[in-house]
């Protein structure tokens, strides 16, 4: 009867035991998840616009110029544009990157990973950096304008960027680029 | 709310009496930034303070600040050009004295509101260079250009 009666008890401790340390983890990891308030503070991080860089690299302008004006104002306009390429490209990189930086914190100590979508986030980041590399490197050899489908390509995938960590983070009021067109080729 | 519909007067009387005597969007630019002051950023109006007050008038000058220069900036070159031409055809310089202080002075700088982000207000220097490197070429090649009337004495 007494062993019976010790089991019953270490039994129910034990219980208590996992309860207490199951409830502990819960809240825990319901306290590492960022609420959205922090989220949204998070990604106010004002991603460049994709009308801005459409505007940037609008090829009637470049006709307009070629036209109107002679060598030496073509050759400063595409010098122009090729640096404002490039600071709205680095621009969006580095805000991506808060955003990575940002959402590897909020993830870290957080027991409800879905993998499969933590890779797919990954995927799309080393696409992301892998573009903007390429963009880089292809707006010095053939120039601002012949970039303009890639810049339009690295909206896109900004996008899905933003889209799969909102989804993640489990917060919905992300402001993912309004205007982000869907990846063109 | 009474702030919100404060400002909104204020800002739609700016846009009947004011602003549309001025011609031209590059003129309401230079405008609108010559009622902020140099030192403190503040924008400042009398006519427009004495009747909505201070604080009205100067959120309304700032909200029009900043919705003219986000409309220059989504111009295209061609029809900054136009504004250029509008504003320089209006008598407030010579076009070829216009272009020398524009140019070495770069006073279009200055009239950038400070809410404007920081690839916007890249852009706008940008397109203004070109505008005046594209004048400059028509003001010395009156001939080649498309609608030089405005380069005529």
């Amino acid at each position: 009867m007494i062993p019976a009666l010790f089991s019953i008890v270490v039994g129910v401790l034990l219980l208590g035991i996992l309860a207490y340390w199951l409830f502990s983890e819960r809240s825990f990891a319901t306290d590492a998840r960022p609420s959205t308030a922090e989220t949204s503070k998070a990604l106010r991080l004002e991603l460049p616009s994709a009308d801005l860089i459409e505007r940037v690299l609008d090829p009637r302008d470049l006709a307009f110029v070629r036209k109107e004006s002679p060598t030496e104002t073509l050759r400063l306009f595409e010098q122009e544009r090729r640096a404002l390429a490039i600071s709205w490209l680095r621009h969006t990189r580095r805000q991506v990157g808060q955003l990575m930086s940002y959402h590897a914190a909020a993830v870290r100590e957080n027991i409800n990973l879905r993998p499969a979508l933590e890779i797919k986030l990954g995927l799309h980041y080393v696409r992301f950096l892998v573009l903007c590399e390429l963009i880089l490197g292809l707006s010095y050899i053939r120039g601002p304008f012949q970039i303009r489908l890639m810049m339009g390509y690295v909206v896109g995938v900004t996008a899905q960027l933003c889209g799969v960590s909102d989804k993640l983070l489990g917060a919905t009021q992300f402001s993912t680029p309004a205007s982000a067109p869907p990846p063109t080729q | 709310m009474a702030k919100q519909i404060g400002t909104q007067a204020a800002i739609a009387d700016l846009k009947k009496h004011t602003l549309p005597g001025l011609p031209g969007d590059i003129a309401r630019l230079v405008y609108l930034a010559a009622t902020r002051d140099y030192n403190t950023g503040r924008y400042y109006h009398e006519g427009l303070s004495h009747i909505y007050t201070q604080e009205f008038a100067a959120r309304a000058l700032q909200e029009c600040h900043n919705d003219v220069f986000q409309d220059l900036v989504r111009l295209s070159i061609e029809d900054l050009l136009v504004q250029f031409e509008l504003y320089v055809s209006s008598g407030c310089a010579q076009a070829d004295e216009f272009i020398d202080f524009w140019e070495k002075a770069e006073p279009y700088r200055v009239a950038i509101p400070l809410a404007s982000d920081p690839i916007s207000a890249q852009l706008f220097n940008s397109n203004v260079k070109i505008a005046l490197a594209i004048l400059r070429h028509r003001e010395s090649n009156p001939r080649n250009s498309s609608p030089a009337a405005w380069l005529q004495p």
